[in-house]
């Protein structure tokens, strides 16, 4: 059970009947010792239950709306519960990382096997693939639209707990989830002690301090393009929503294919010039001042968690995607986030040059 | 790609079992947090502290000091070398031998 695909020479051992039991036993802690490392990469029950009960509660919206249940309702009702559902879904997505990060393990992973990509992928696949059946079916009776969302909320909780299983019974087969870390943060590997966090920065003279300050400050553009980013990736995923309401019409592939382009580069470009620069991006802020930044950022970027429940919502009532409004709206963050996020930066940095 | 060759080698320093199940977890896990280690292996700050210390004396393991997320103190995290990965798969291959395994 040593490292997989690895072909193994073995030199001739003296293995009385007691060292063989010691052996046995030794190798048989480490079985335990694997299921107790499997057990930190495994995503929580809760979590995965919610993600399951959501998808059937969605289907269930999905059918109500397209079936008419809804129609008394008027388009800001329905407009709030698109937010309220992205909001719920934001919740849950931070709480799980909440949750994760203090497992004391780099959790963000790839399946470590290709079954476990088999089930990871298909499990928000099977999710989001039922919230379609009330639109194929125009019409069904609400049972039937109940039976396929329970169905689709009990195939993807299986195929989630699938993927899990995977995984685990990699790591307890001796298998290494260091090759498939997600975090991509290899610098925090230490090699060479190269990642720039706080206390490296403070342990240097205050002239150099000063300047290696200056040099990891953001560029301009990088909050820019982070907002960017966000509100490209909520206007092409409205874009798929607004093709399944109305079917394909003339260039309605272009934006969402358009904005993945953009994403990809936008993407690429904040991730090289963070990596370049070798920042520890996990660096918290060091004063009051700076947390009042840190916490303006962070208020900031619920506008696009409401454009993006607004744009849901009307795009689910209308079949058509609103850009004018996301196009304000998103203006408004893109500004308020680069003004904020420059302003944090430098403040972090001026914190750190004082020695904060 | 030519897969590397492993050489069963019975290795007394990972062979204690508490530095055996480390190794295990590290190999697993890949950088883990000190803490983590501690609630993984049920000991205490000073048995998982000393185990740590006699692995990294020879080399099988790197301890890294982060500024941690909760209360901004440093926190420690462990990873094996190449080294320690090496001797550790080497000593793995050594046991399954003696047991009948291999």
């Amino acid at each position: 059970m040593i490292a997989m695909n690895t072909p193994l020479q073995t030199k001739p051992l003296p293995a009385s009947p007691d060292a063989r039991l010691s052996a046995a036993d030794a190798l048989s802690s480490l079985t335990s010792t694997r299921e107790a490392v499997a057990n930190r990469f495994t995503t929580p029950m809760w979590y995965k239950v919610s993600v399951s009960v959501g998808f059937a509660i969605a289907t269930m919206l999905v059918w109500a709306l397209w079936g008419g249940i809804f129609s008394s309702l008027s388009d800001l009702q329905i407009i709030l519960c698109g937010v309220a559902i992205t909001a719920v879904g934001v919740v849950l997505e931070v709480v799980l990382v909440w949750k994760m990060e203090r497992r004391g393990i780099h959790w963000l992973t790839m399946p470590a096997t290709p079954s476990g990509w088999l089930y990871g992928v298909m499990a928000p696949f099977v999710g989001i693939g039922t919230m379609t059946v009330p639109i194929w079916c125009n019409g069904m009776a609400w049972w039937m639209a109940l039976i396929a969302a329970v169905i689709g909320g009990v195939a993807t909780l299986l195929l989630m707990n699938m993927c899990d299983a995977a995984m685990r019974d990699y790591i307890v087969a001796g298998g290494s989830m260091d090759k498939v870390r997600l975090d991509g943060d290899d610098r925090r590997d230490d090699k060479g002690n190269e990642l720039w966090t706080r206390a490296r920065l403070l342990a240097l003279p205050d002239e150099e301090r000063r300047e290696t300050a200056r040099r990891l400050t953001s560029p301009y553009w990088l909050h820019t393009a982070i907002g960017l980013e966000a509100m490209l990736c909520i206007v092409s995923a409205l874009e798929v929503v607004s093709l399944f309401k109305i079917g394909s019409h003339a260039g309605g592939f272009i934006i969402p294919v358009g904005s993945f382009v953009l994403i990809y580069a936008l993407d690429t470009t904040v991730t090289r010039w963070t990596r370049n620069a070798k920042v520890d991006t996990r660096m918290m802020p060091a004063s009051p001042v700076s947390w009042v930044l840190f916490f303006a950022m962070a208020i900031t970027c619920l506008i696009p968690v409401y454009l993006a429940g607004y744009g849901f919502g009307f795009t689910l009532r209308s079949g058509n995607v609103p850009l004018a409004k996301l196009a304000v709206g998103g203006l408004v963050f893109v500004v308020l986030f680069s003004i904020f996020g420059q302003l944090y930066d430098r403040r972090r940095y001026s914190d750190i040059v004082k020695g904060v | 790609m030519a897969t590397p060759v492993i050489t069963a080698q019975f290795n007394e320093v990972i062979h204690a079992p508490m530095r055996l199940r480390i190794c295990g977890l590290l190999q697993g896990a890949g950088e883990v947090e000190f803490a983590a280690i501690r609630d993984m292996l049920g000991v205490s700050d000073a048995v998982c502290s000393k185990h740590l210390k006699v692995l990294s004396d020879n080399g099988y393991v790197t301890l890294a000091k982060r500024p941690g997320q909760r209360n901004g103190h440093d926190v420690t995290w462990v990873s094996l070398t190449d080294e320690g990965r090496e001797a550790f798969e080497s000593h793995i291959a050594a046991l399954q031998a003696i047991a009948g395994l291999g």
